[in-house]
């Protein structure tokens, strides 16, 4: 089970170097001993210039789409590592929205897309209704969830990827440049996100439970949109050879208890 | 482009119109007697102009009439058969019986094609993946995986080609099949990347991860909808018997028979007048 006290997410001496055709000399360390922790409830963002592994690093942290390689060290998210979870589980207890919108929509309508995750896992007819139900309105989405996913613009795309993937209600939230499809002045992430980072959620169905929203979030960024974030917090170097850096700082979130 | 929302069977689950259509379009198809086809030619005219509009309807039309008439004319041609003989083009006697034959076919074949294109109206293809949902989730994520495809090349490739055409420097070729091979070219690879991320997208969300799949219902099947399925499917059955008996006592060849009005023909005609019904008393109450 989860520990209740371990970490949102936590990396400790990755190294991780792109996989090679036999015969060829292996490929430069993309990291070299990158340790990174994010707490409970804190909402992260990793930044760096691109190329500089942000990607990388974030997606070891779901082996579903980790790249091939040669990986060292570990990965654990709320106390477990990774790469023991089964795919339901961690598809259930990491949330990984990818770059580009356009190419994770998977079903045709809106609703369906919402709910795509739900069947895979294989939630009651009654549970699934629910949280599609709850991501629509914490969203706001009422108005276009029978729309099919082809007349979507792109912002309202984006949204619903986020959408798809919080309806699983993941223990953590991995996020891949969640704002490139919108334009600079609206990047802010402090003020695009700000519903994700209070975390916790309350809908008009599950009155008056407060249903715990992820405990972590972890969004990858250009250098760009964290400093026009203006956000304050440790910054540190996750690996002391890459350019690629984590800024975190303790959010509102509440502290909730464990599911 | 989606197709503006119809009102008939919109609040029933989709099995009831999906039975209700593909029965009347078995009965259209097997019930070769003039009566009954025209009524049933009669009924999809109807409901086209309900669920398509009188242009969309008209447009089919300009093919669906010569189509018809192609099938009349032509059906002499190959079928010497009959016993009233109307001319005589050199070696080829052209019968009254294969005349009438061939425009039964013939309207018949538009009826049919009126009726399936009345279907894609009323049964939009979310609510025909929906059905198939539970039996076949593989299947039918890929059907609808592949009906986006289409729609979504047709927009790239018109992407691709405004990108060329802005960019002064690469539209320069003149040779077609040039620009044409670079334009596929271009949208393969375009769909092969995007096949890749979609694939981590859907492993990211679970897909494969178990083997029992659920499927989200947007329509529960209720009572209301038994009832409907029940009345439908018994309204069917009658009506082929029905259309049964009289194509029993109906032959083309060698000669056809008299027709005589018989109150079996009323429940066919309320049968095939039925979409168009519930659409107009729907457009009337909802606006």
């Amino acid at each position: 089970m989860i520990e209740t006290d371990a970490p949102a997410i936590s990396m400790r001496d990755l190294s991780f170097s792109y996989a090679v055709a036999e015969g060829v000399p292996a490929n430069a360390p993309v990291f070299d001993h990158a340790s990174l922790e994010v707490p409970r409830g804190a909402f992260a963002l990793l930044t760096g210039d691109t190329g500089s592994g942000k990607t990388t690093l974030l997606r070891l942290a779901k082996p579903e789409v980790a790249p091939a390689g040669v990986l060292r060290g570990t990965v654990e998210v709320l106390g477990r590592d990774v790469r023991t979870l089964d795919p339901a589980e961690s598809a259930q207890l990491v949330g990984y929205v990818l770059q580009s919108p356009d190419n994770q929509i998977v079903c045709d309508t809106v609703w369906h897309e919402m709910a795509f995750g739900l069947e895979n896992v294989g939630l009651p007819q009654a549970e699934m209704r629910r949280r599609v139900a709850e991501t629509c309105y914490f969203f706001g989405m009422e108005s276009w969830l029978h729309r099919p996913c082809a007349e979507l613009s792109g912002g309202q795309r984006q949204m619903l990827a986020l959408a798809s993937t919080l309806a699983m209600r993941p223990g953590l939230l991995l996020l891949d440049e969640p704002t490139s499809m919108l334009d600079p002045v609206a990047r802010r992430p402090s003020s695009r996100f700000s519903s994700v980072r209070t975390a916790s959620w309350a809908s008009p169905w599950s009155w008056p439970r407060i249903r715990p929203g992820p405990w972590g979030v972890l969004v990858c960024h250009g250098a760009f949109e964290w400093r026009a974030a203006r956000w304050r917090g440790s910054r540190s170097r996750a690996c002391p050879r890459c350019p690629c850096w984590a800024v975190a700082r303790r959010s509102t979130v509440r502290r909730v208890s464990p599911r | 482009m989606t197709a503006a929302r119809t009102h008939a069977f919109e609040t029933s689950h989709p099995a009831v119109p999906a039975v209700y259509l593909g029965g009347t379009v078995l009965i259209a198809m097997f019930a070769l007697q003039p009566v009954l086809v025209a009524v049933s030619l009669a009924g999809a005219l109807a409901a086209s102009l309900a669920f398509r509009g009188v242009r969309a309807t008209l447009r089919g039309l300009r093919w669906q009439l010569p189509a018809m008439g192609v099938i009349c004319l032509v059906n002499p041609l190959f079928s010497a058969s009959g016993s009233t003989e109307l001319w005589r083009l050199g070696s080829v006697v052209i019968y009254l019986e294969s005349l009438a034959f061939g425009a039964c076919m013939g309207a018949m074949l538009v009826a049919v094609v009126l009726w399936l294109e009345c279907a894609s109206r009323v049964l939009t293809q979310d609510r025909v993946l929906e059905l198939g949902a539970r039996a076949l989730p593989t299947v039918t994520l890929m059907v609808s995986m592949t009906a986006q495809l289409v729609p979504q090349l047709v927009r790239r490739g018109q992407t691709v080609r405004s990108t060329y055409a802005a960019c002064t420097a690469a539209s320069g070729t003149k040779d077609v099949r040039h620009a044409q091979v670079r334009m596929s070219d271009v949208l393969v690879a375009w769909a092969m990347e995007d096949s890749l991320e979609r694939a981590d997208a859907m492993r990211a969300r679970g897909w494969g991860s178990t083997e029992a799949r659920t499927t989200y219902r947007s329509v529960e099947f209720r009572a209301r909808d038994a009832v409907a399925l029940t009345g439908v499917v018994v309204f069917l059955l009658a009506n082929a018997l029905l259309a049964y008996v009289a194509c029993s006592q109906w032959r083309f060849y060698p000669t056809m028979p008299q027709l005589v009005a018989w109150w079996g023909y009323v429940p066919y005609a309320a049968q095939v007048l039925l979409p168009t019904a519930l659409e107009l008393m729907g457009r009337s109450r909802w606006g």
